[in-house]
């Protein structure tokens, strides 16, 4: 692997600059050698890419979930078991944009599922004592009722304010491009 | 499954607060890691999520006793009254950590606005952390604001007042760790007091604006520099002839970490001297952004000495209103040698420069094809011609301005029509209100 595609793992980077020029192998005893395959294939196709900044954390646009793009979404396309392992290997060697793919691949999958759904798909033993289960069944007695009409009408009218507040938005943003600047 | 923990949470963040509800029904360590997030930083990027989410508050009890921070600024939104209303019943009593939105994401009349944020602080139980973000202050929401008995942390506060000062001085006196401060009022407004208990008081303070000509005197302004200069990253004066003053302009060799200088001209009455302008270019700090509205001293020579100096540091420059700038000295200062040019230029205001021609904006494309996001060229002597190489070459450009008052430019409707339509496909906002047409 070129250094260029090393570099892409920060756990890598910093220890390629600790030990200098060198021949000898980097051992990464918590990533098999299926998975390692699977995290060069990765930092190749992105080896060009920007290298994620320490404020990238406070762009929300980075939290979106669903602009995986079709190469990313097809690399991501494993098994359960492959996909934790390339999430636990991604966070051990520090590959932030791998770890994100795959947090938001998981998401994904976790969004509009009910809670046995949920344990079924990711095989999670339910660990409530009944007691336990009764409790939160009573706090959230309302879960999992379906949208009725008043919130669907509900819903049709923010989306429509919505378009009007948008509308109603120009003019601000001259003033506040330089205001915020000074 | 996934351990540490923070692998949960980092895919949890992805969630909207529904999921998140089911996700905190399938075992104890998905629960934690669910309900932390959503008491503590609720997904809240919309105005349909924050709906969803204040819905879910008044379901449940549970979440409603255990919510203890909002960050209303993430969302991107406008946001009504009713929100707030529902903010102020479902959320605001339990909250210690609240930051407000932007101002303008608050779609009403200000005195409408001004008493809904009223209501939300007067509905704070716990409140100790309050980041105000953008928003302005109105008298009676600061009133509240000043009267909150548990908060102890407050950040950005904007606030305008009217003659008021003895308030703000109390309200600076409480609030020592205050470190973003924003004060605008009425040309009478009586400002040293409160300068000198920034002086007395802040221990934090490291961005400072003040409004519109506001009654400083110079020796409470020098004496602001002297004492806060060396910590301060922000200072903005507008039409404040006090912060005009030699001393100030001496002063600001102390601010070293200077990074945003903003002094502006409400009128040409109180424009910075030719020499005060020369004194700014031998003090002045390597800053990011420059804003010297309608500084109508400003000439070439002092442009030439102003870039030889920011020239590596300098991404936003604001000469709006600098009437005697030379076409020459613009085309240096853009298209110069090196090391006198702005090489790292993004954001740039030219509005009411009347040398601003075609020639300049040729430059401009030539030189920050790539880098140039922000330009404001209204009331200028641009031509289609000058406007198309622009926005041909310039493919980051997110924010454009053609905005003219009280005259006609010689750019043609059809051509801001065409070109701005056609423009990079990265243009955010274009605005070409000309009042001529």
């Amino acid at each position: 692997v070129d250094k260029e595609v090393a570099d892409r793992s920060v756990l890598l980077k910093n220890m390629l600059e600790d030990v200098g020029e060198s021949d000898k192998p980097i051992p990464l005893p918590n990533v098999t050698g299926k998975v390692l395959k699977k995290v060069i294939t990765y930092c190749e196709h992105h080896r060009n890419d920007p290298l994620p900044q320490p404020d990238d954390d406070l762009d929300d646009t980075k939290r979106r979930s669903d602009d995986i793009d079709d190469w990313d979404a097809d690399f991501i396309k494993v098994d359960n078991d492959q996909l934790f392992e390339l999430i636990l290997a991604a966070n051990y060697m520090d590959i932030k944009p791998l770890l994100d793919l795959g947090c938001k691949t998981v998401a994904n999958m976790i969004k509009g599922k009910t809670p046995e759904q949920i344990r079924e798909m990711f095989n999670i033993e339910n660990d409530f004592t009944p007691e336990e289960e009764e409790q939160i069944r009573k706090e959230n007695e309302y879960v999992s009722l379906p949208l009725d009409d008043s919130m669907m009408l509900g819903g049709i009218a923010c989306l429509l304010y919505y378009s009007l507040c948008i509308a109603n938005q120009s003019g601000c943003q001259h003033y506040h491009r330089w205001a915020s600047e000074s | 499954m996934l351990h540490p923990p923070e692998l949960l949470l980092a895919i949890f963040v992805q969630l909207n607060a529904e999921s998140l509800l089911a996700s905190s029904l399938v075992s104890h360590s998905w629960r934690e890691s669910a309900l932390h997030i959503l008491v503590s930083n609720p997904p809240l990027r919309s105005r349909m999520a924050l709906v969803g989410y204040l819905d879910m508050l008044s379901r449940h009890l549970y979440l409603r006793d255990s919510v203890n921070q909002l960050d209303l600024d993430r969302i991107g939104d406008p946001l009504g009254i009713s929100e707030f209303q529902r903010i102020a019943e479902f959320a605001m009593p339990r909250l210690r950590k609240l930051t407000l939105p932007r101002q303008y994401r608050l779609l009403s009349a200000f005195t409408e606005r001004d008493s809904t944020v009223q209501s939300l602080l007067a509905s704070a139980e716990r409140l100790e952390s309050l980041d105000c973000a953008s928003y302005a202050f109105g008298e009676d929401s600061f009133r509240t604001l000043n009267d909150l008995p548990t908060v102890t942390s407050l950040t950005r506060v904007f606030i305008s007042t009217r003659r008021d000062s003895e308030l703000l001085c109390k309200f600076i006196e409480r609030h020592p760790k205050i470190v973003k401060l924003g004060v605008d009022g009425f040309p009478d407004t009586y400002g040293d007091d409160v300068l000198l208990a920034l002086c007395q008081y802040s221990t934090e303070l490291h961005d400072f604006s003040v409004g519109h000509s506001w009654n400083v005197s110079p020796d409470a302004a020098v004496e602001f520099i002297g004492k806060r200069g060396p910590s301060m990253t922000g200072l903005s004066a507008r039409a404040t002839p006090g912060f005009f003053s030699l001393g100030v302009l001496q002063g600001l060799s102390q601010a070293t970490r200077l990074q945003c200088l903003s002094l502006c001209c409400g009128s040409t009455v109180y424009a910075l001297s030719s020499d005060s302008l020369r004194l700014l270019c031998r003090t002045i700090s390597p800053v990011r952004v420059l804003v010297l509205q309608r500084q109508v001293h400003l000439d070439g020579d002092i442009l030439t000495r102003l870039c030889e100096r920011l020239a590596p540091t300098l991404v936003g420059l604001d000469v709006s209103g600098c009437v005697l700038l030379p076409e020459e000295s613009l085309l240096d200062a853009f298209g110069g040698e090196e090391g006198t040019r702005l090489e790292r230029l993004e954001q740039l205001n030219l509005c009411d420069v009347p040398t601003v021609t075609d020639k300049v904006l040729n430059t401009l494309a030539t030189h920050f094809a790539t880098t140039l996001t922000c330009l404001d060229v209204g009331t200028t002597q641009i031509t289609d011609q000058g406007l198309h190489n622009l926005v041909e070459e310039c493919t980051d450009l997110q924010w454009l301005s053609f905005f003219t008052v009280g005259m006609e430019m010689p750019l043609t409707r059809e051509a801001v029509k065409r070109k701005g339509i056609h423009v990079a496909e990265s243009l955010f906002w274009i605005d070409w209100r000309l009042v001529g047409w």
